[in-house]
């Protein structure tokens, strides 16, 4: 909810806990590629749509030596090259007076004395009444610092009801453990409110994560099935193509597991599992996906192995090209078992989900790049169209596709046309690009809305954060403990290390082909 | 089968002209040529989502709209009945035009609509609605465009019956002869609906940006009691904007609870009204421009009090910005992104809208009473 209401009888009609409000976005790190890629670009398309708060303002702040006229050219750059919508000349012109500069180090006091005499400065200009959104747009290491600074500055604003509100947006990583990232969170409580803080992650941004509460709480065919009576198991598969790039330096030290599962795959997960919430509030909604944390089983002890598999890419090809395995990568120690691949099996200990294996896998230089969670359902019985035991009917998927393309699928048994009594398994396709003809919004963008409408529906809480690290410290201290100088290799373009097969088939099921 | 290009990437089948007994041999008949002909059997049908009914008086209004589907379509594919109340068919009383839409899509083709013109003599209008109910898609919800010069309810029975399929129905005030007149008959029916049935003017999407502007800048956070302050408001808009400057005058009221006091003309462009709000006086004041577009121009609020001024003046800029006026001003100046939707774009984004607007619709009893005090 928003931290100060106001009486304004002309926004009335206008759902207030959706409408951005007036406020400075201050980008930390304003002169890096996030914002260059993502954030800039995401400001630039809600303006050019008009979702913006007529009174609003940009602020980059870094250590980058720039003025604001060598910040609108590089915001102008960034936009050319990556917003989802062309830039305009004229528009920019009345968009570019809003953004500005300030040159500055993070662990300076003086800069943000600047920064906050800046920040009034822009107030006054636009009419903003002091509210203000840091997002924090730096490397893990220096949030800490960042963030004492600002509280130290007098720019963090107490939730009362009456002060401007100030809202903090991390990004992910929060911590490598659950020890660090309990301190991290330490860190931000003891200078921001927790309903200041807003942990993103922009997988939870994107179209089709947010349609999985519509489709499953919107359709009264779905939920009845929604349980472990009906649902064989789950597949979550988070794949990408690329290798590890110029990350090599972070993603050394994290791996795909830090990387991806502790945050945007347990999120989906617990999307895909939680229970009914009574009201769309995001506190309620963020209770019940807690709830599913809560209940994930450790993956510890004798059953460690035949529920983690992780692997690294070797050499193989991309696109038909040459490509290095991971050691050989830039920025890779050539000893490093840092994995590039995880493939894992986890289950859920509540009533619902009870002895539903979710499979899961994600990893780097896979043959494409596709992001999807596949519900299958059971079997229908072994009789009728099902009595051929050599050839058993394919059982129902409902596979939602989160990227590339956005949408979801229903594969269903049918009778081909003809005499005989022919059945074969057809996919319905729903594709948000081609149902549609809107384009839907960037993640960031839909994101950068809520937190100026404070809205944290789609953020990270604190326990959600610690709970995830406190499950996955199970895994990591399991293979820190191993002191393993080898782990299993895939090639370059497939999909994943034999390991990762025999992980499901020996529960006589399958990683589906995406 | 023949085929034409609706911009950049939608096409439609060449009409099939027939009498209205053929309208669904003939939907057939394009679907099967086009899967033989044109998909080579990779063809998609879009999540069909609306009944879009549409009436107009003539075929030169049809000929409009007619531009302006494959845009309504692309966002928000439907089953269209474009139904002409007063066209003039080749043979007979009436005939039937049915062609399909349809977009090319990397692999195959998706077909986004299918658009059924019932085009009858004035004697037969009586006809179109049993027409429509006839060729509507079951289980899908049902929207009824007037697109008539008429204000809805003094159009009569054809409009009775219609609004009778559909559960909403969106009008457009722009170019009523008799604004007042027609506030007052539609607000009534409106008042007379039951709870389920949506009514929508399109002025009111028209006038959204402005709305939300004007909610935002006088917002008491960045303009301390200029909301309860207001005593004046000019507002310039083009020919035919002043049923659309009436709604906006009429959301202010409402929201404001301003009462209507008073109203007159004091030229054949120039309109005045007197609000009372807490024993203050708001004068509003309606001026036409000689020429431009129907469209609200220029809207300077005035909260000045002795030796404290406080005025912003709105100027639109082009079809894509509005601006604040800084000679005009007593705030900074800044250009705000606010684009001129199409009439297209209006529509397809009500027809996803499926609920009532209540504060449309006191917007509109606040409209009335500014008309009652008019009529004086």
């Amino acid at each position: 909810m928003p931290d100060k209401h106001y009486d304004n009888p002309l926004t009335a009609g206008i759902n207030i806990a959706h409408a951005p409000q007036p406020c400075t976005l201050v980008i930390f790190g304003g002169g890096g590629d996030l914002s260059r890629r993502k954030l800039l670009p995401a400001v630039f398309n809600q303006a050019l749509d008009g979702e913006l708060p007529a009174n609003f303002a940009v602020l980059g702040f870094a250590i980058e030596k720039m003025d604001d006229v060598g910040y609108r050219e590089f915001a102008r750059k960034g936009i050319e090259q990556f917003s989802r919508q062309a830039l305009d000349a004229t528009f920019w012109a009345d968009f570019e007076p809003r953004l500005h500069y300030l040159e500055g180090s993070m662990d300076n006091p003086e800069a943000y004395k600047q920064l906050k005499q800046r920040l009034d400065e822009i107030d006054a200009h636009f009419g903003i009444p002091g509210n203000r959104v840091f997002y924090l747009a730096i490397p893990p290491t220096l949030i800490e610092t960042c963030v004492r600074q600002l509280k130290a500055a007098g720019l963090v604003m107490p939730v009362d009801g009456h002060s401007p509100f100030s809202r903090i947006i991390v990004e992910k990583p929060i911590g490598r453990d659950l020890e660090s990232a309990r301190k991290v969170n330490a860190t931000l409580s003891e200078n921001f409110d927790e309903q200041q803080i807003y942990r993103i992650d922009h997988y939870l941004g994107k179209e089709t994560v947010q349609n999985i509460l519509a489709m499953r709480f919107g359709n009264a065919i779905f939920e009845p099935l929604w349980n472990s009576k009906h649902i064989d198991h789950v597949q979550i598969t988070v794949a990408e193509e690329e290798g590890v790039g110029t990350r090599a330096g972070y993603y050394d030290k994290a791996g795909a597991l830090r990387d991806m599962i502790q945050n945007h795959i347990l999120q989906l997960l617990t999307l895909i599992a939680m229970e009914p919430p009574w009201i769309m509030d995001a506190d309620v909604i963020r209770d019940h996906r807690q709830d599913i944390l809560n209940c994930l089983r450790p993956i510890t002890g004798e059953n460690f192995d035949q529920s983690v598999v992780r692997a690294q890419y070797g050499p193989g090809f991309h696109h038909g090209e040459d490509v290095p395995g991971y050691r050989r990568e830039v920025g890779v120690a050539q000893d490093s078992v840092t994995e590039t691949y995880v493939a894992l099996k986890l289950f859920i200990d509540n009533w619902r989900w009870a002895g539903v294996p979710f499979y899961i896998r994600t990893g780097k230089r896979m043959p494409k790049r596709a992001s999807e969670i596949a519900i299958q359902f059971k079997s229908v019985p072994p009789i009728l169209f099902n009595a051929d035991h050599d050839q058993p009917l394919e059982p129902n998927v409902l596979a939602l596709s989160i990227q590339p393309n956005e949408g979801l699928s229903l594969r269903i048994a049918t009778k081909l046309p003809g005499a005989k009594l022919k059945i074969f398994p057809v996919k319905m396709d729903f594709r948000y690009g081609s149902t549609f003809g809107e384009q839907s919004p960037e993640a960031y963008e839909r994101l950068l809305l809520d937190v100026m409408a404070g809205d944290a529906t789609l953020f990270m809480r604190r326990d959600a954060v610690e709970s995830s690290w406190a499950w996955v410290d199970g895994i990591l201290n399991n293979w820190s403990s191993s002191r393993t100088r080898w782990i299993p290799e895939y090639a370059a373009g497939t999909w994943g290390p034999l390991e990762a097969d025999r992980l499901i088939e020996s529960d006589n099921r399958k990683w589906r082909m995406l | 089968m023949n085929t034409s290009a609706m911009g950049n990437k939608m096409r439609n089948t060449q009409p099939r002209r027939g009498s209205i007994a053929d309208i669904d041999a003939a939907l057939r008949s394009l679907w099967s040529e086009f899967h033989q002909d044109v998909s080579g059997g990779h063809t998609v049908m879009r999540a069909c989502m609306s009944n879009l009914i549409i009436y107009c008086d003539t075929k030169e209004e049809a000929a409009l709209i007619g531009k302006e589907i494959p845009a309504i379509v692309d966002i928000h594919p439907a089953r269209v009945l474009l139904l002409i109340g007063n066209g003039q068919p080749k043979k007979g009383n009436a005939e039937s035009n049915v062609s399909i839409y349809y977009t090319e899509l990397n692999s195959g083709w998706q077909v986004c609509a299918e658009r059924i013109d019932a085009i009858v003599t004035t004697e037969a209008v009586d006809r179109l609605p049993s027409i429509a109910r006839s060729h509507l898609i079951g289980d899908l919800p049902i929207t009824l465009w007037w697109a008539s010069r008429l204000p809805p309810p003094d159009a009569g029975d054809i409009f009775f019956q219609l609004a009778e399929l559909a559960n909403q129905i969106i009008y457009d005030n722009m170019g009523w002869a008799n604004p007042a007149k027609g506030v007052a008959s539609t607000t009534r029916w409106v008042a007379a609906q039951q709870d389920s049935k949506v009514v929508h003017n399109l002025a009111w999407r028209r006038i959204a940006g402005w709305r939300k502007l004007i909610g935002q800048v006088l917002d008491p956070q960045t303009a301390p009691d200029a909301l309860n302050s207001l005593n004046s408001i000019e507002i310039e808009h083009g020919p035919h904007a002043l049923a659309m400057t009436w709604v906006l005058v009429g959301w202010l009221a409402s929201r404001l609870q301003w009462k209507a006091v008073d109203g007159k003309r004091l030229s054949d462009s120039e309109l005045v009204w007197r609000f009372q709000h807490q024993q203050q006086d708001i004068k509003v004041v309606a001026k036409r421009r000689p020429e431009g577009e129907p469209l609200l121009y220029r809207l300077l609020f005035d909260w000045s009090r002795a030796e404290q001024p406080g005025r912003i003046c709105f100027e639109r800029l082009d079809h894509d910005r509005i601006g604040i006026d800084e000679t005009m001003s007593t705030v900074p100046p800044r250009v705000f992104s606010a684009q001129i939707p199409s009439r297209s774009a209006l529509i397809s984004a009500q027809l996803a809208h499926r609920s009532r607007e209540k504060i449309f619709e006191e917007a509109l009893k606040a409209s009335n009473s500014m008309s009652a005090v008019f009529q004086k």
